[in-house]
């Protein structure tokens, strides 16, 4: 029985997450002020002793589509406040900081930040004298899989217990080897992005956290890229993540919408992993809607046996009439497991109620016009400001 | 005239009543000991008391009572001596015949009962009976009295011819009708312990028929008596419950396992989860045995049922704290699980139906001092819930499906008794998530959980003596653990477990008995696990996909020897003091040497009726396995230890009534938790507390009610290093209540209920939540206050009714039970939404009717 008592307690989460859960509002409604995303371009950013890239962060954020009566509250983005985090204490901590975070330039308009990676390694040797109380943390954050790390806390306490508790000597060869693992099996580093959004008396906070990998890249091991897709609805094209011609969707209360994405063209990329194996990456989708419901908070690749056909798509059902407003905004973003993500967004239009009810005097069973796309002008997700509503 | 004697003897415990045993005379041996074990039971080494010298009653010439045959009931008590010192009337047939009957019983002399080996003051039933009969006595009709529904004969039963007034009793289930002229009679069994019956006969010439008469018993709880017997001081917190009396009782659904939590000093557990919260303390430090030897297994679907046929329970012993060295591996309490022994004379068996399982269970006797049980359960919660739509991207490949057996083969040769007991359980679940939707995305594909165990348990007693008894117990048990979480939480875990037990009882002199003993351990594992560390105490859930997840294989092997020693001293007769030690020697892939010395001692402040209890000593055991695996865990935890300290009084101010109060404490070191240090992942630097005190008032079997009320006061600490302070454990219930009892009326009804009322778990609160921009996910932002929330008070009404008809070879029984009757909304955990901006309450079981069935020959 004892043995048990974990795994079965994981049962019942498990079953409860699945089964049940309490009438709260999904995940996928977008309700108040959010930030859906965080890009990093690349998400993977050459770090060696010869060349160190840079990185441009690109916050997607998300207003709700109010009521026509309600309070606006906070919308308009007062700030984006940016800053980087070397070792970062991971979720058991809520992703604390072990050491002092490093402020990062920002630019509010295009809600995007930039960070060299020279800067970070000009940042490295402070960790040297730092090594003792650097090594603490290792320890808590190092995981299993992390040969290279693992190795330097052997090396580290042994070297410790070789002089007695004495540490001194062991900092200069424990550096090296912590630099040596973070230029070569690489570093990631976790940027913090607060953003304040503001109704002038009010302001409403939300943090989020972004991981970026600082690693040696080479021919063996090539940088992971931003995996993309386009969206789809009766066939046509609403979206994508790279500027396409977009159309915005067109369609009656109470209809549903059938959502089709396509990941484009090497968006599931072949990488080898830490322990040489070949792997093709994981990917999902996460979908959100200010106006109706989706049927799944995200869809994936992940199948129930491999080889299966994979199933991305997604519905969204739009809401009675009295609750439908002429237009809203909806986002879906993917996502691979190397910190991959871009994203998009979409508009749905109200056709009009004249087409989307029966005349008068009409007898017999009356069918609104199929949902449909209608062309507008193409934005991309990345091109949309923080401030227009939509992605920024 | 001929007198004959007859006595009614039946030996059960005060708090431990039994299945009585009816003896001719001379008064029967005392009932075989207990299986294997070193902590044999009262009843089990209470000799009764020996008839040694006989009087007659003087019967004056002008008696002027009718032949025919009278008997009168006298409640004898026997002092230490053997000397009849009170003599109560209970019944008589004829009143002119009471003061005969009392005025010899004066005149009797008995060999003392024995308690390990000490004489001791028992009460027993005495029925003296007469047979005013003519010189010269003709039988003209016999009747085999027969219990209905069980087909036992039965002893000490008066019925009356009507037509003429002369009464007869039953001897041996055989009733002799005598001296009789030809024609017709009608034999009238007035009520009493049975219903009234007429059965009309005919008296011919030389003819004596022989007939069957079936009596119906009025109230099963009736078919018991008493003797108080001392109880033990090396388990002064002990508690015994017999099998009979909790499958009257409401909230277990007729199964007596899951009434443990009913106790003082157990935490109710939260819904399906069978967990054994005893004073505070994890379930991870709460032993369950069977017979003395540990059992994995006990419940399916850890809580759903248990897992063996409450027909092979006799009783369970439960010792929340403060036990002698016999019992080890265990820092918390004990819960041993007493199987029958009592010999199976004729064919019996059971049928069971209820809504969630079906089983069949048989009793066959296979020599004169020998019999085989077997049971075997099947659920069929899988039809059920193959018919419920789970929406359209899940489905239940495996719905919920458990099965066990048992199977009990016992010989007695004279002082020898060898059992062979087989019993396994498996239970198996699988769910198919079909594809993403949750916040998960991973999370496509099986559910599943599949854990059996299969046991063999060979015993053998020796019961040398009333001064020497050995019992000696091997068990093997191969247990399978099998779970997968979409893959992302794989738990793939086989154990061969190979446990032995010797234990010898002995008297070395006239107030010292020894216990000595030896246990062993032998237990390969093999382990295929990937999953997240086991979460802390008071630690807030994490969304998986922002945890590690550890990767581990291989083979543990664990060994262990377990020498122990008690001394059961007793300077006077009031006072009984145990010193007790023993050593727990683990070698293989986890090394530990524990000395646990304890101390137990009893005080008789008024003898039968009030005394003082004391207890207390370090415990100890190994950690949790996954906290030890190598590549997970740290080997070089050292073992888990608790010292206690218990105080208590228990009174029996009337028969049957017993009120207990304890206090205790319970120091908690070397506890292994999660480290910061993700190179060794467990520390055993943890500590913890737990203290309060329970109060029971207990009416015992033996009556037409029966129930208690129980109340504990907990409190359950850890303390925190991050905030040096003393936080609440996640096992902290600070009030529990539980109000239980069954009632029997006429016609074979029971009505029960069961009332708790209990604190709500404790909870550690979430500050808030930060978003993950990889994984999508928010993570919480937990309180720095372990467990400083709490849910709501949780209460809960269920009430039960029984219904039996009885017929001539066999019973048919029907019960519903209504858990929840007024519908109480319970809270048995929180959940937030994703951003952990708001929080519900998850609601346990709305309202739960369960009905059943048994058919019992």
């Amino acid at each position: 029985m004892k043995r048990t008592l974990w795994t079965a307690s994981l049962l019942v989460a498990a079953l409860t997450a699945v089964a049940c859960g309490a009438d709260f509002s999904p995940q996928s409604f977008i309700d108040k002020p959010r930030i859906l995303g965080i890009r990093a371009d690349p998400p993977d950013v050459q770090f060696s002793d010869a060349q160190q890239g840079t990185v441009v962060l690109t916050a997607f954020l998300a207003l709700p589509t109010l009521p026509k009566d309600a309070p606006l509250g906070p919308r308009e983005v007062k700030s984006l406040d940016w800053t980087l985090c070397v070792l970062n204490l991971g979720s058991a901590a809520s992703y604390a900081c072990a050491l002092p975070e490093i402020p990062v330039d920002g630019d509010l308009a295009t809600g995007t930040a930039t960070f060299d990676g020279a800067v970070l390694y000009a940042q490295l040797e402070i960790i040297r004298p730092l090594m003792p109380k650097f090594v603490e943390f290792l320890k808590q954050t190092v995981t299993q899989s992390d040969a290279c790390q693992n190795a330097v806390i052997t090396q580290w306490d042994a070297c410790a217990a070789q002089n007695g508790g004495d540490v001194a000597t062991c900092v200069d060869p424990g550096f090296e080897a912590e630099k040596a693992c973070i230029l070569a099996a690489g570093q990631d580093i976790t940027f913090r992005l607060t953003a304040t959004w503001t109704d002038g008396t009010t302001d409403l906070v939300a943090d989020a956290y972004k991981k970026v990998r600082f690693r040696t890249i080479t021919a063996e091991n090539p940088a992971n890229r931003n995996p993309g897709f386009t969206l789809s609805v009766e066939k046509s094209r609403v979206a994508g993540t790279a500027p396409s011609p977009v159309g915005a969707v067109l369609a009656c209360p109470g209809q549903t919408i059938d959502l089709e994405p396509v990941l484009l063209p090497g968006a599931r990329e072949t990488y080898i992993d830490a322990k040489g194996a070949s792997q093709e990456e994981f990917v999902f989708l996460s979908w959100y809607t200010a106006v109706g419901d989706l049927d799944r908070l995200k869809s994936s690749t992940a199948t129930v046996i491999p080889g299966d056909p994979i199933d991305l798509t997604n519905e969204l059902v739009l809401p009675a009439a009295a609750d439908m407003p002429d237009s809203f905004q909806a986002w879906v973003f993917v996502r691979d497991d190397r910190l991959g993500l871009d994203g998009l967004t979409y508009e749905v239009r109200r056709r009009a109620d004249a087409e989307c009810v029966a005349p008068a005097g009409f007898q017999g069973k009356f069918t609104p016009p199929a949902v449909e796309v209608v062309p507008i002008t193409p934005v991309s997700a990345a091109d949309r400001s923080p401030t227009d509503g939509g992605a920024a | 005239m001929k007198r004959l004697q007859t006595l009614l003897l039946s030996m059960t415990l005060a708090l431990a009543a039994a299945t009585p045993a009816f003896a001719q005379t001379p008064p029967s041996a005392p009932p075989a000991a207990g299986s294997a074990d070193a902590a044999p039971t009262p009843e089990a080494q209470v000799a009764p008391p020996q008839l040694t010298s006989f009087k007659e009653a003087a019967l004056p010439p002008d008696l002027g009572v009718p032949p025919g045959t009278y008997v009168v009931t006298l409640v004898l008590t026997v002092d230490e001596k053997g000397a009849v010192t009170d003599i109560q009337t209970a019944a008589s047939d004829e009143p002119r015949l009471s003061p005969l009957a009392v005025d010899a019983a004066m005149g009797f002399a008995f060999a003392p009962a024995q308690y390990q080996g000490q004489p001791v003051a028992v009460q027993i039933t005495y029925r003296y009976a007469f047979d005013i009969r003519p010189k010269e006595r003709r039988v003209v009709q016999v009747f085999n009295l027969i219990e209905k529904g069980t087909r036992t004969p039965l002893d000490g039963v008066t019925a009356v011819v009507e037509e003429n007034g002369r009464s007869f009793t039953s001897f041996a289930g055989r009733m002799e009708v005598s001296d009789l002229a030809p024609g017709r009679y009608t034999l009238y069994v007035p009520t009493g312990e049975f219903a009234e019956m007429r059965r009309p006969f005919t008296v011919k010439e030389g003819d004596v028929p022989v007939e069957d008469l079936r009596l119906d018993r009025r109230f099963g709880s009736t078919n018991q008596t008493i003797i108080r017997a001392p109880k033990e001081a090396r388990f002064v917190a002990r508690q015994s419950l017999e099998a009979t009396e909790l499958r009257r009782l409401p909230g277990s659904g007729g199964d007596p396992l899951k009434m443990v939590e009913n106790l003082p000093g157990v935490a109710r557990s939260s819904f399906g989860s069978g967990q054994l919260v005893v004073f505070g303390s994890s379930p991870f430090d709460t032993q369950v045995l069977i017979d003395g030897l540990p059992f994995i297994n006990l419940y399916h679907f850890g809580g759903l049922y248990s897992t063996i046929n409450p027909e092979f329970i006799k009783k369970i012993d439960f010792v929340p704290a403060g036990f002698d060295a016999s019992y080890g591996q265990a820092s918390g309490g004990i819960v041993d699980v007493r199987i029958k022994d009592d010999p199976k004379t004729a064919l019996h068996g059971q049928i069971d139906v209820n809504l969630l399982h079906a089983g069949l269970y048989f009793a066959i006797p296979t020599t004169d001092d020998g019999d085989l049980q077997f049971a075997f359960r099947r659920s069929y919660i899988d039809g059920i819930l193959g018919l419920i739509n789970f929406g359209k991207n899940t489905s239940l490949l495996t719905a919920p499906r458990y099965y066990d057996y048992q199977a009990r083969l016992r010989q007695r040769f004279g002082k020898h008794q060898f059992t062979l007991f087989v019993l396994g359980t498996d239970d198996s679940l699988v769910v198919v998530n079909e594809k993403a939707g949750g916040q998960e995305p991973t999370f496509v594909g099986n559910v599943s959980l599949s854990n059996s165990s299969h046991n063999l348990q060979l015993g053998w007693t020796y019961d040398h003596s009333a001064t020497f008894k050995n019992s000696l117990s091997v068990q093997t048990a191969l247990t399978q653990f099998d779970f997968n979480l979409f893959n992302a939480i794989k738990f793939n875990i086989t154990s061969a477990q190979t446990n032995i037990r010797e234990a010898a009882d002995w008297r070395v002199h006239d107030k010292v008995w020894l216990h000595l003993g030896l246990q062993g351990l032998i237990q390969p594992s093999w382990y295929n696990v990937k999953s997240p560390e086991a979460p802390g105490q008071g630690e807030v859930a994490k969304p998986l996909s922002s945890r590690e997840t550890l990767l581990v294989q291989g083979t543990q092997y664990l060994y262990a020897v377990s020498p122990f020693v008690s001394v059961e001293w007793k300077p006077f007769p009031w006072w009984t003091i145990v010193p007790s030690a023993r050593a727990d020697i683990y070698f293989g892939d986890w090394k530990s040497v524990s000395v646990d010395p304890r101390l137990a001692s009893r005080w008789e402040l008024i003898q039968d009726r009030l005394a003082l209890k004391a207890a207390g000593g370090l415990y100890s055991q190994p950690p949790p396995p996954f906290a030890f695996l190598q590549g997970s865990g740290n080997t070089g935890l050292k073992a888990q230890s608790a010292a206690h300290a218990l105080l208590g009084l228990e009174a029996t101010p009337i028969d049957r009534l017993t009120v207990s109060a304890e206090g205790f404490y319970k120091y908690l070191f070397n506890q292994a938790e999660p480290s910061d240090d993700k190179t060794v992942r467990y520390t055993d630097k943890g500590k913890g507390r737990a203290y309060g005190f329970d109060v029971l008032v207990r009416l015992n079997p033996g009556g037409r009610l029966i129930g208690w009320i129980a109340y504990t006061f907990t409190r359950s600490e850890i303390w925190d290093f991050k905030t040096s302070s003393w936080q609440k454990s996640n096992y902290d219930q600070t009030h529990l209540l539980n109000i239980l009892a069954s009632y029997e009326l006429p016609k074979h009804w029971t009505i029960g209920a069961r009332f708790r009322l209990t604190s709500g778990f404790p909870y550690t609160p979430v500050m808030g939540a930060v978003y993950d921009a990889d994984l999508d996910r928010y993570v919480a932002v937990a309180s720095k206050n372990i467990n400083s929330k709490r849910l709501p008070l949780f209460h809960q009404l269920d009430v039960r009714v029984d219904k039996e008809w009885v017929f001539d070879a066999w019973k048919f029984g029907m019960y519903l039970e209504i858990q929840n009757v007024y519908y109480a909304k319970n809270s048995e955990g929180i959940v937030y939404n994703y951003d952990r901006t708001q929080t519900s309450y998850i609601q346990g079981i709305p309202f739960l009717p369960v009905l059943g069935f048994k058919g019992t020959w």
